[in-house]
């Protein structure tokens, strides 16, 4: 499932949706706001979304993971709104009988993810600038 | 024939809007008229990066638009 916040990632939430018993393994990705950017130094940013369609790409995206690697569950959720240094923008976790497929997949999702699902960053810079991030693959 | 017009992202500058009201010819394509907007706007067309929707739907950009339509422009995601 790949869902939208506007609140902080709760990864221990998300990571039971992919619990299952049939699982030999777990391997999660957290995406988080980093200081610097393109050499300017970032104080904060604000994620964009179209909801409506970043929810139906980004769980076409999960369901292609699911046809496409051998794995038994996956979940994504993408911060919207006003983040600050250090916190969590995005997290993916996936579950599989084996590692090698968990690894695969969870990568999967977090690059169709970045380079499919209609979210956009606007940084905030420490000189007052702002500027739309874009293609930040 | 009016609709409405939704941008996002760096569009929103670009366009100096994040919606507006638009009065367009029948037979109108969205590509038309993404065109005529950034020739209003002296914005560089380049419709192999932004993606057109029409009623929250994505379209092609032979996409003829309707009258009350909401047309939507996105700039390249910037996820994650």
């Amino acid at each position: 499932m790949f869902s939208l916040s506007d609140q902080a990632i709760d990864p221990k939430r998300l990571k039971a949706q992919v619990t299952d018993p049939r699982s030999g393994g777990f391997v999660s990705f957290e995406g988080w706001v980093r200081n610097h950017n393109d050499n300017k130094q970032v104080e904060a940013l604000h994620y964009e979304a179209h909801e409506k369609l970043a929810l139906q790409v980004g769980n076409d995206i999960i369901v292609q993971a699911l046809k496409q690697f051998d794995i038994n569950a996956a979940v994504c959720c993408h911060r919207i709104g006003a983040l600050q240094v250090g916190d969590m923008a995005i997290w993916v976790g996936v579950s599989a009988d084996h590692r090698q497929a968990a690894f695969a997949a969870c990568e999967f999702i977090l690059n169709q993810t970045k380079a499919q699902v209609p979210i956009w960053k606007n940084e905030h810079y420490s000189d007052g600038a702002t500027g739309w991030v874009e293609a930040n693959l | 024939m009016t609709i409405k017009i939704e941008f996002y992202g760096r569009l929103k500058e670009d366009f100096n809007a994040t919606s507006t009201e638009w009065t367009f010819q029948p037979d109108t394509t969205v590509e038309a008229l993404y065109q005529s907007l950034c020739d209003t706007h002296q914005v560089t067309a380049n419709i192999h990066v932004v993606r057109p929707i029409i009623n929250d739907t994505f379209v092609d950009w032979q996409q003829h638009i309707a009258p009350h339509d909401v047309v939507g422009f996105f700039p390249p995601a910037s996820g994650g």
